[in-house]
């Protein structure tokens, strides 16, 4: 139980963890099949390798790397900062959204939106009918969150998250199209397919409401106290619970279209910092967002060069790593 | 401000919690509920605070219909104290008992020099000043429940509702907190705790006594809690008599089993 730390030192460990996004970030451009120089890519950051800008080396730098290593990014800062929220508003650290089933039913949404429209071509569809999937599940989970209760929620979470990755899988069997991804993209995520314009339109959704959900922060602070402790201090519980999960489900839904399903991001970042960071969700959500933007460009670059030139699912790499991690922290540690 | 109950009966799943209660406080006035389990002294407070709505009746704050009153409305109304306290939270004394500012945050009017004053001031008053810092997780029963009151203090709101506010404290936190409750009469707040506490309430201004859902009595300490009156409601014998200290009552399971009614 670490006291929220002093303003100097939280200072330091956003400094650190910027810095540190942005070493991982520069390391994940010069590692894959095609292997970039770090002073190729510093070269091309100072704008001294310009003249060479349709050689083969810019070409996969600019066209392919960059745009999968900011996916990461942002995928990883949706999850993180996705993963306080829900462990706020459900009052549990097991809460995720791929836990709760949020990802499984924007799934269902994103697989409707890619067999619809190529998603390379026009990747609004997806990201809009995953994003309504993901926060129609998210009102709908808190319709039932007064009655329920944590634990029953997130246990019917699994269970809806398991029912729709099945139809998902049957919707993808059936449909057959090259439009939709493999079912495996569904259960474990993956950038391979990460093109600028589906970075692009997913960012324009994610950023705006991962900002709306931490101008919620200070509310969901009090949902420590309570629900009806936050009310009586002014919160408007039974409105802004519905708002912020529904925020969540756009997040996921357009995490997901960028990603695909990937678990374990949004349960083991939080359980990290909260120690480091402390519990107020004002400056948890961006540590969890910087966290999260770190241990997805590792886990994307380790699935694009461990196997190179194959590629392993990115939540195959979460899952190895953070399953096992995430279990061994929450034996050593008492629940927060 | 003035706080007015107007024939309200509380109704849920068919069963009366609370029965044709009318009260009328005035500014300034301490009242304690008092009552045996289930009489509905908690529910009369969250129906007081707003938190539920009456099924039938009203409760004005001055002239103001509570159920007319928005969520924030309400926060800077009343402060109102949960008889049960969370007891996982990684927040510190001093971020808890901020939270009472909450209802603030967007109103211009107000600085964050007077939100400083108000939690300093609160702290001190709880006596929490030298362990504000610590998460409230990791604090005593008693620990919580002064930090629970104070940031009920620093929500600095006309009507303070409080739900068993001493039930655990030690003695002398338990009189602190009574001298709070006397200081926010005087100036100006009205003060209602629903207390176990019979002796607590002698020194409230007003006292109402619950019996099933409706008021058994409602007055002075001297005009409620009088044996006869007691010992029917709580179905058990209990003798009052003056205070051999000090002026007032003092009330006590009897040694007399055979008045048991």
């Amino acid at each position: 139980m670490t006291p929220e730390p002093s303003p100097a030192r939280l200072a330091v460990w956003f400094g650190v963890g910027i810095v540190l996004l942005g070493v991982t970030m520069l390391g994940a451009l010069t590692l894959g099949a095609f292997s970039i120089s770090a002073g190729d890519v510093f070269g091309w950051i100072v704008g001294s390798g310009s003249d060479t800008s349709d050689s083969a080396t810019y070409r996969v730098l600019t066209s392919i790397r960059l745009p999968r290593v900011l996916a990461a990014a942002a995928f990883g800062a949706a999850l993180g900062s996705v993963g306080v929220v829900l462990q706020g508003t459900y009052r549990t650290p097991l809460a995720d959204a791929h836990i709760l089933g949020y990802s499984s039913a924007a799934g269902v949404g994103a697989a409707l939106g890619f067999a619809v429209t190529p998603v390379a071509a026009f990747p609004v569809v997806p990201v809009v009918l995953a994003a309504a999937a993901g926060a129609g599940f998210g009102i709908a989970a808190a319709a039932l969150r007064a009655r329920a209760g944590s634990e029953r929620l997130v246990l019917a979470g699994v269970a809806f998250g398991f029912a729709m990755l099945a139809w998902t899988g049957l919707f993808v069997l059936i449909v057959d199209s090259p439009r939709v991804p493999t079912f495996v993209f569904f259960v474990f995520g993956s950038l391979s397919g990460t093109t600028w314009k589906t970075l692009v339109v997913a960012t324009l959704v994610l950023a705006p409401s991962v900002f709306a959900l931490w101008r919620y922060g200070p509310g969901l602070d009090l949902l420590v106290l309570g629900d009806r402790e936050a009310r009586s201090l002014g919160f408007d519980t039974r409105r802004m619970i519905p708002a912020v999960v529904a925020i969540v489900g756009i997040v996921v839904g357009a995490s997901v279209v960028l990603g695909g399903v990937v678990g374990f991001i949004g349960l083991l970042i939080p359980f990290l910092l909260r120690p480091i960071i402390g519990p107020s969700h004002r400056l948890l959500i961006p540590a969890a967002a910087i966290g999260g933007a770190i241990a997805v460009v590792v886990a994307d670059t380790l699935a694009r060069t461990v196997a190179a030139p194959s590629e392993i699912p990115l939540g195959l790499i979460t899952a190895a790593v953070g399953g096992p991690f995430l279990g061994w922290l929450l034996l050593k540690r008492a629940p927060t | 401000m003035r706080v007015s109950a107007a024939d309200v009966r509380y109704v849920t799943n068919g069963v009366k919690l609370i029965c044709d209660v009318s009260l009328d406080l005035a500014p300034g006035e301490l009242v304690a509920i008092v009552g045996p389990n289930g009489a509905g002294k908690s529910t009369l407070l969250r129906l007081l605070a707003g938190d539920l709505r009456p099924s039938h009746g009203a409760i004005a704050y001055d002239t103001v219909d509570v159920s007319t009153l928005r969520v924030r409305e309400l926060a800077t109304s009343r402060a109102f104290l949960e008889q049960r306290q969370a007891e996982d939270i990684m927040f510190t004394v001093g971020e808890v008992v901020e939270m009472g500012r909450y209802p603030y945050r967007n109103d211009d009017s107000i600085g964050p020099d007077e939100d400083r004053r108000a939690v300093i001031g609160a702290l001190e008053a709880l006596d929490l000043v030298a362990i504000k810092q610590r998460s409230v997780a990791s604090l005593s029963g008693g620990e919580r429940q002064r930090t629970a009151i104070a940031r009920t203090l620093a929500q600095e709101a006309p009507l303070v509702l409080l739900d068993e506010p001493t039930t655990a404290l030690d003695i002398g936190h338990q009189e602190m907190a009574f001298g709070i409750m006397r200081s926010l009469g005087t100036r100006g707040r009205t003060v209602v705790a629903a207390l176990h506490d019979l002796n607590m309430a002698t020194a409230f201004d007003q006292v109402v006594l619950l019996h099933r859902g409706g008021v058994a009595a409602c007055g002075t300490a001297e005009d409620v809690l009088n044996a006869r009156r007691l010992t029917e409601v709580y179905q058990y014998p209990i003798e009052v008599v003056q205070h051999p200290l000090r002026p007032g009552l003092l009330v006590l399971p009897s040694t007399d089993r055979s008045a048991h009614p």
